[in-house]
């Protein structure tokens, strides 16, 4: 069984009948609605892209302003003066081990 | 039927007529046409009247069927005009540029409908191209032979012969509309002879 068949036509399709299924105003039709759609789907395209990106940089920031204050808060007070000095020199119980 | 039988016949495959190729003249003036309806959707009219018909009949030697011509017609012209600003003069003439979409369409719905290709060929245009040398015309049994051997062989060579000797085309545009190299073209073609040969006589003049 091959892959394809063969067909023979007695006739040939004449150009009056091929005529008929002419329809350039349905084309167009078909060409306005289809950029139409294209354009719908291109501004959702880039809606979704920029809400996506608003998103990811609040989301980024966020993180970013999580990471930045953490190390700040231990930075301020392991450099605060004084507060490991009394551990240090151990003033609490005025040198006494 | 063994070979022998077939090696009896003997089939003239005449020189193709230039009748569809185009002067450098008439090339400029369809790329003039094809920048204006570029520009402008509305000049495609010209382009859309210009080659339905030769489209159309090419579709319907795929497919044997006026309805599914009619949509795939239809949906080729579609793409064209929506891609029309991508299209590129690559020294063939842009009805190639149409084959190529048209023949991407069959493919997708064959792909789809997942049946068997179909190549209906008119008898009247077979015979401008395969003669028995013997008897003035084919007989039905003949026929029906050669349609049997037209089965056996690839299915793309077949897409070769049907351009080249029902569509006209050249090398250059075959190639083209295939997607295949030149010699890829030659190829297919000459390959198709050969095995024509193999149960018939075959004389090609090209």
């Amino acid at each position: 069984m091959g892959r394809h068949d063969i067909r023979l036509r007695r006739q040939r399709m004449t150009s009056r009948r091929i005529e008929g299924y002419k329809d350039y105003a349905s084309l167009m039709e078909r060409h306005k609605s289809s950029r139409l759609k294209r354009l719908i789907k291109l501004i959702f395209l880039l809606l979704f892209f920029t809400a996506l990106s608003v998103f990811a940089y609040y989301a980024l920031s966020k993180i970013e302003k999580q990471n930045n204050n953490e190390p700040e808060k231990q930075a301020q007070a392991l450099s605060r003066p004084g507060v490991f000095n009394e551990e240090l020199l151990n003033t609490y119980n005025y040198g006494k081990t | 039927m063994n070979v022998e039988d077939y090696m009896d016949k003997t089939i003239t495959l005449g020189t193709v007529s230039d009748a569809n190729y185009m002067s450098e003249q008439e090339l400029a003036e369809e790329q003039e046409l094809i920048v204006r309806a570029k520009r402008d959707a509305r000049a495609f009219g010209e382009v859309y009247n210009r080659y339905f018909e030769r489209i159309f009949n090419f579709i319907l030697r795929r497919t044997d069927d006026e309805a599914i011509s009619d949509d795939l017609t239809s949906q080729t012209f579609l793409k064209a005009m929506q891609s029309l600003k991508k299209y590129e003069y690559r020294g063939v003439p842009f009805s190639a540029w149409l084959y190529r979409i048209a023949h991407n369409e069959v493919n997708k719905f064959y792909n789809k409908q997942k049946r068997k290709k179909v190549f209906s060929l008119e008898q009247e245009q077979l015979f401008e191209f395969i003669q028995p040398e013997e008897e003035a015309v084919f007989d039905e049994e003949k026929l029906a032979e050669l349609m049997e051997v037209l089965k056996e062989l690839p299915t793309e060579a077949v897409e070769v012969l049907e351009l080249r000797f029902f569509e006209e085309k050249n090398f250059k545009e075959i190639s083209y509309i295939l997607n295949i190299g030149e010699s890829g073209a030659k190829m297919r073609l000459y390959r198709a002879i050969d095995k024509l040969k193999e149960r018939f006589k075959i004389k090609y003049n090209d």
